[in-house]
């Protein structure tokens, strides 16, 4: 089920970027009068074709899904009729050339823009950032950050919740600095607080962000009441059911849904028995956890959630819904605020200050699509506009093959007047060809090392 | 036994090797029957087949569709059979990170599971090699020679910067660095080829991914015949030949790779391929 759901959602949005992406490039060079001959979703061998519009277009949905390209008429790549000459892609002057090229980049871009907005307006589910136990020995302990505090503004900006407030603190630590907090005490008192943030190496490493800067979001005291049980889960063989309130297990009382999590947690493979409230009577049942791997610990795990419907977490829950106009302005400053980050964290993995392990492959990005579909609307569109954003900045980076790499030679032609020689192009795609597929190995890497846990 | 290993694989493979690139289909389709029949008689003995003619009849089950369907004209039956294969070493993937030994088990009974996965995995991959071959002699050299350059750049590489382990609920030797290690030979290797071979550079790329993807696929045929050696309490798969133990400890890599490496080059339309020979 996860899987089926894992493999359409990512159909769906590798579907949609880059055919919104290649419709940049289609446009553009329609706008500039060039002849396009082929529009194609993926690479490799043709599997559906059409041929629309005035110039009887191909288009093509091909084998590879993992990208796509348009061709123009060009007379490097094959014969031109002298009446057609003048709508080939080489004979357009170089402004036009860059702005057709720029123009795939710049879809995703505006892409994200609109999928953020209309998340902004369908409303984002969210919780108030109120610190739960700060980590003794992080930067968030040594600036005095106090259990029970919420955190109202990172530098200049307020946030509403915990997304934005770990967005926000990222953004300031790939920069490196230090920056103030302003928080609202248990009592209502504002207070600011400054927190360093200059130890770059330590924070953006492997591993949680937030956990490293000392900072875990408050978990309130909730009932141990069950909200939903993965089918097949230890949880669901045992015959528990959303509604149950567990009453005890093995024979000692429990009050408190973290309690409960934390004898689940700790007895892999042992046999619990249960004793549930449901109807008005109590049910004993026996279910054994499952072993999960947690770092170099094995944990146990049934695959229940608590039910979220109780006054204490609702306290906490934020809906941030906005109306049109300042949604797509929000939507806007998210792209802004992504593609910041995003660059930040590739110049980090350069100088090697951030792990290469945060470059993921169509695996991890196909197993993260799958569970923002499950989480609902407005999760799936924040992932959209995330990895939209990451196609655009991708397809920028000045490697010989991608839209990036053209718009270096443009640069180059721009400033020594003339194009860039064949021969440099030649050996520019070699190198293109083994930086791209070098990206992929440690993607592929990745994505199998993660598999294996 | 590192000499050894080496005048073994000189021995034996290079004539082979020979054989495949230069001699006709059908004697290759004899070399694959013979090395696939010794390869599922051991594989019968690890699923504890208990006696001869048992191990014989699951040896039978592997060679005579593998001879029969390399011997007739590629069709609707071929391909369904290697989309079988690829839904087989999807599942294996997927199953394998979940793997863990049941120490209370009894060895040496018959696992009739494992006889029927050793058909499931020997038959597709037989026909796959037949078929690379028909295509383009070539592709079954160059992949050989991938599978070897993985197996051993994950060698030395996990010998000199060996320090996580990959799978060490099934292979407890093999280390992360190794594999990265693979991955990279194998990305080496496959750019120069493909720059040799003359492929654009659309194709090029679509050719190196697939020929990393191959020694992804390499690591998991590997990992799932130590399962099944686990399973069997036993070391090697046999010990026909000298240095390197049995037959499937040689080719394990090799029965996940072709059937992959095949229905990648189909998928993507990589052949016919534009090589005819050095």
């Amino acid at each position: 089920m996860t899987f089926l759901t894992s493999v359409l959602a990512f159909i769906v949005a590798i579907g949609v970027l880059v055919t919104v992406h290649e419709y940049g490039h289609y446009l553009a060079a329609r706008l500039m009068g060039v002849k396009v001959l082929r529009f194609s979703v993926g690479f490799g061998r043709p599997l559906f074709r059409r041929d629309f519009g005035h110039d009887r277009t191909e288009f093509v949905i091909a084998a590879l899904p993992l990208g796509g390209y348009v061709k123009m008429l060009d007379e490097r790549e094959g014969d031109v009729a002298p009446a057609e000459r003048e709508r080939a892609f080489n004979q357009k002057s170089l402004r036009a050339r860059a702005f057709v090229v720029s123009a795939g980049p710049a879809a995703n871009f505006l892409l994200a823009i609109v999928v953020y907005a209309v998340m902004f307006m369908v409303g984002v589910g969210g919780v108030k950032p109120v610190l739960g136990e700060i980590v003794a020995d992080t930067p968030a302990a040594e600036a005095g950050l106090e259990r029970g505090q919420q955190i109202l503004r990172v530098g200049e900006r307020a946030v509403v919740d915990w997304e934005q407030a770990n967005l926000r603190l990222l953004d300031h630590a790939v920069r490196g600095e230090r920056v103030t907090l302003l928080l609202r005490d248990a009592d209502g008192s504002e207070v600011e607080r400054v927190v360093d943030l200059r130890d770059r190496q330590a924070l953006l490493g492997e591993g949680q962000f937030l956990e490293k800067l000392g900072l875990r979001p408050y978990r309130p005291a909730l009932e141990p009441r069950i909200g939903a049980v993965e089918s097949g889960s230890p949880a669901a063989a045992a015959g528990l059911v959303p509604g149950d309130r567990v009453r005890g297990v093995n024979g000692d009382a429990v009050d408190d849904w973290n309690h409960w999590v934390e004898v689940v947690r700790a007895r892999p493979e042992e046999e619990l028995r249960v004793r549930v409230e449901r109807d008005g009577h109590h049910v004993e049942l026996r279910m054994i956890p499952e072993p999960v791997q947690d770092g170099d610990t094995t944990i146990g795990r049934i695959g229940a959630g608590v039910d979220t419907d109780q006054a204490a977490a609702r306290e906490l829950a934020v809906l941030v819904r906005q109306g049109p106009i300042s949604a797509v302005w929000s939507g806007v400053e998210r792209t802004w605020d992504v593609s910041i980050l995003t660059l930040g964290i590739l110049w980090r993995m350069i100088t090697a200050d951030a792990s290469v392990k945060n470059i993921s492959g169509p695996v991890t990005i196909a197993e993260f699509a799958g569970v923002s579909a499950v989480i609902g609307i407005s999760a799936f569109l924040g992932f959209l506009g995330l990895v939209s954003v990451s196609l655009g900045i991708i397809n920028l980076l000045p490697i010989p093959m991608l839209d990036g790499g053209h718009l270096l030679y443009y640069a180059a032609e721009a400033v020594k007047g003339s194009p860039v020689s064949e021969r440099t192009q030649i050996i520019g795609q070699q190198v293109g060809l083994v930086a791209i597929a070098g990206l992929m190995t440690l993607a592929l890497y990745n994505d199998l090392t993660r598999l294996f846990g | 036994m590192l000499r050894q290993r080496i005048l073994t694989a000189l021995a034996l493979g290079l004539p082979a090797l020979a054989l495949v690139a230069w001699g006709p289909n059908l004697l290759v389709l004899g070399l694959v029957v013979l090395i696939l029949a010794l390869a599922s008689w051991e594989w019968a003995g690890l699923a504890g087949a208990p006696s001869v003619p048992a191990r014989l009849l699951i040896g039978a089950a592997v060679v005579i569709p593998i001879a029969i369907l390399g011997g007739v004209p590629v069709a609707g039956l071929h391909y369904l059979l290697l989309a079988l294969a690829l839904l087989w070493w999807l599942v294996v993937l997927l199953i394998l990170p979940f793997y863990r030994e049941d120490e209370a088990r009894a060895r040496g009974r018959f696992n009739a599971l494992f006889a029927v996965a050793g058909i499931v995995t020997l038959v597709p991959a037989g026909m796959a090699l037949v078929w690379l071959h028909a295509l383009a002699p070539w592709l079954v050299v160059y992949l050989v020679v991938l599978v070897g350059l993985a197996d051993t750049g994950a060698y030395f590489a996990g010998r000199s910067f060996g320090r996580n382990p990959l799978a060490p609920h099934i292979s407890p030797g093999k280390t992360r660095e190794g594999l990265f290690g693979g991955l990279v030979t194998v990305l080496a290797f496959a750019i120069v080829v493909a720059a040799v071979w003359g492929l654009d550079p659309m194709d090029s790329l679509v050719f190196v991914l697939l020929s990393v993807l191959i020694g992804l696929v390499s690591v998991v045929g590997d990992l799932f015949e130590s399962i099944l050696k686990r399973e069997a309490g036993a070391k090697d798969s046999g010990s026909l030949l000298p240095g390197h133990g049995g037959i499937l400890d040689r080719f394990d890599s090799m029965v996940a790779a072709a059937p992959v490496f095949l229905a990648g080059l189909l998928w993507l339309a990589l052949v016919p391929f534009p090589v005819t020979g050095p």
